[in-house]
């Protein structure tokens, strides 16, 4: 659901970083806020709960160069990955023109994330939309922790679609960056 | 080339001068300070009046803040709830969401009467929805 200006000669897309809650979303985004220069990034909002959980999304404004001639013009969306925050979930990803799937790498979080997935399914269907309908890609974060899951069995459990997966650990920012790239050329890939 | 089929609203400069001319007339109607028009998704379409250096953050939270009390409206056994406002000690917001579900936004302050702001603003819904819906893409 992307919007072409042609006027301004600009391109506005949107893409939601989806999964569990305390998955590593946010920590995507500040990391990028953190590392880019004000001048391509806009200020970040946080709609948070007293204590610093997302409540209803977190979100960042950025400016990704020209392609054809347009300005890209990305808004990254985290959304609240607490069970009972489904309400707010759904409303974030309206307009979504691609998704990342922040799936939390320890073994205990394996349930966790394939039900979230299959929210998110759930949710996107709510749009008319399916996972084989919007970009989408995987990051499996925290891989860095001693009790992560091997490659093999988190993509045996989340990737049946085979889409890009990248591994992270967004605390020091391995992996965000890479992620962020994919998925924006994934999503611009679909305007060509 | 650009592929407008994977699009849901594009914006051509024809489009944008006609939505233009009619918020830059409502804006002056209503002495409002400015006029954001933004989309569903949470992206500003276009804005008249004062420039917002939050105009994006604006929009983000507009669309989030509307779609939450959509929810509510619903949870209330209504079908929506169409018009939405803030009032402040000195900026006032007012929120119309129009036939497509984007939402005309008008900020004022003390120089502008609410009645006006409500009265010029449904005027103007079913023209703007007829610009913007003209301008989406049908699958």
């Amino acid at each position: 659901m992307a919007l072409i200006n042609y006027s301004s000669r600009e391109i506005h897309c949107k893409i939601v970083y989806y999964g569990t809650g305390l998955g590593g979303k946010t920590t995507n985004l500040e990391y990028v806020h953190k590392q880019l220069s004000p001048t391509i990034r806009g200020e970040m909002v946080s709609l948070n709960t007293a204590n610093e959980r997302t409540l209803f999304f977190d979100f960042l404004p950025l400016d990704l160069g020209s392609v054809q001639g347009f300005r890209t013009k990305f808004s990254l969306y985290t959304v609240p990955g607490q069970v009972e925050y489904n309400a707010s979930r759904k409303l974030v990803l309206n307009g979504a023109d691609g998704i990342v799937f922040v799936a939390d790498s320890q073994i205990e979080k394996m349930q966790e994330n394939v039900e979230s997935l299959k929210n998110m399914e759930e949710n996107l269907a709510e749009y008319n939309m399916t996972l084989d309908s919007i970009p989408w890609i995987l990051q499996y974060n925290k891989r860095d922790l001693p009790n992560a899951a091997s490659m093999d069995e988190l993509e045996r459990a989340m990737n049946s679609r085979g889409v890009p997966s990248y591994e992270a650990c967004a605390y020091d920012g391995q992996g965000v960056f890479q992620t962020l790239k994919a998925i924006s050329k994934e999503v611009l890939n679909r305007l060509t | 080339m650009l592929n407008p089929q994977l699009t849901s609203l594009i914006v051509t400069t024809e489009g944008l001068k006609s939505i233009k001319d009619i918020l830059n007339k409502l804006r002056d109607e209503t002495k409002a300070r400015y006029i954001l028009l933004v989309e569903k998704s949470g992206q500003m379409i276009t804005s008249v009046g004062e420039e917002s250096p939050f105009s994006m953050p604006l929009s983000a939270l507009i669309a989030g803040a509307f779609a939450s009390t959509r929810e509510i409206a619903k949870l209330l056994g209504e079908t929506e709830f169409n018009v939405m406002f803030q009032q402040g000690k000195t900026r006032n917001i007012y929120i119309s969401a129009l036939k497509t579900q984007d939402l005309l936004t008008v900020v004022f302050d003390e120089s502008a009467m609410l009645g006006i702001v409500k009265l010029k603003t449904k005027q103007v819904t079913e023209p703007l929805s007829d610009e913007i819906a003209s301008m989406l893409y049908k699958k």
